[in-house]
């Protein structure tokens, strides 16, 4: 029997997520590239777009592909891979945060040390962008998580309350509030 | 309507209405904050990581010091297999228990009934159509007392 490996051999063919999940947890770990391939950028997209500020995005993703394999046994297919991935990204997130978060509140100086100019503050050069950034950053953070999840991929109400790990009406609530503190937040300025 | 007036309904709604639409029409500062609103959520859906990221190599070398998954996590097939076997065993042992509850506790009902039955053949046997209206258990007591040792 063709091995999946062997398969992914030939560029026509086109292995769908369950396959590859499969032939991993068949043992051939291999196939795992292209699972990592096929998302990364996805998954720096959703960093960048929620604590590049803060965050050491390629780091990130890193740990979020290594968590992602560790996990694979425990994923059915009842979500699609990606909604799983979202998950696993946002945890990650979270997690970086909150030890960036108890750093500065131990150590100033070593938060200092933590915020040095990142590749983002060297990306984001235009003023205005920098502007409507803090905007968003001054939202509450599971505001600004549930909005930004909802306007990036148009990802429906349902998907965002899976990937938050919290009710549909939980959802409509932080971005209705998240929409409303953002123009407070600019009729401020 | 007022810059005031306008604020307060746009931070309420999300459709602006067509006096608001006039509002803006005229008003360049109301203008510039419903830009700064549609351009910030524009920006969450457009704006992408805008460097190339490529990390395949780093988490294939990460994963490779990992134990193997299938070490790990049994096969999903055996994990049923385990289960269900301790949950039958669990259910045998527990009808076993119980059936051995019943047995014992039937025994003991019965040989209490066995005793008093006896008891209340001494006592009333000579004579039960006479005596039966009369049986009551402090009788029964009372010759236990004096006919057993307790």
């Amino acid at each position: 029997m063709e091995s999946v490996h062997n398969s992914m051999q030939k560029e026509q063919q086109q292995i769908s997520d369950q396959e590859l999940v499969q032939a991993i947890l068949n043992g051939e770990t291999e196939c795992y590239a292209k699972i990592v391939e096929r998302y990364q950028q996805l998954v720096a997209n959703i960093c960048y777009k929620l604590a590049g500020n803060k965050i050491d995005v390629e780091e990130v993703v890193q740990t979020v592909f290594v968590e992602l394999y560790m996990s694979l046994p425990r994923f059915r297919f009842q979500s699609k891979l990606t909604t799983y991935i979202y998950k696993i990204t946002l945890n990650t997130i979270t997690k970086t945060l909150n030890k960036i978060n108890r750093y500065e509140q131990w150590d100033d100086k070593l938060a200092d040390n933590i915020h040095t100019p990142s590749i983002y503050d060297e990306m984001v050069k235009d003023e205005r962008t920098r502007e409507l950034y803090a905007a968003i950053d001054r939202l509450k953070y599971e505001q600004r998580v549930a909005l930004t999840l909802h306007c990036f991929n148009d990802m429906s109400y349902k998907e965002v309350a899976e990937v938050m790990e919290v009710s549909l009406s939980k959802v409509e609530t932080l971005i209705f509030r998240a929409k409303k503190n953002l123009k407070k937040i600019l009729t401020e300025k | 309507m007022k810059c005031e007036e306008f604020l307060k309904q746009w931070q309420r709604d999300d459709l602006l209405s067509d006096s608001m639409k006039k509002h803006l029409a005229v008003c360049e500062s109301c203008r510039a904050k419903v830009k700064d609103y549609n351009d910030i959520l524009l920006n969450i859906k457009e704006d992408k990581y805008p460097h190339t990221i490529d990390v395949v190599d780093s988490v294939m070398q990460q994963i490779g010091q990992k134990p193997a998954l299938a070490t790990i996590y049994p096969k999903r097939n055996d994990v049923k297999r385990l289960v269900t076997a301790s949950l039958s065993m669990a259910a045998t042992v527990a009808l076993v228990l119980m059936v051995g509850w019943k047995v014992d506790s039937y025994n003991r009902i019965r040989m209490q009934n066995e005793a008093i039955t006896s008891m209340f053949l001494d006592v009333y046997g000579y004579d039960q159509s006479e005596q039966y209206e009369s049986f009551n258990q402090l009788d029964v007591i009372e010759y236990f007392l004096e006919n057993y040792e307790v």
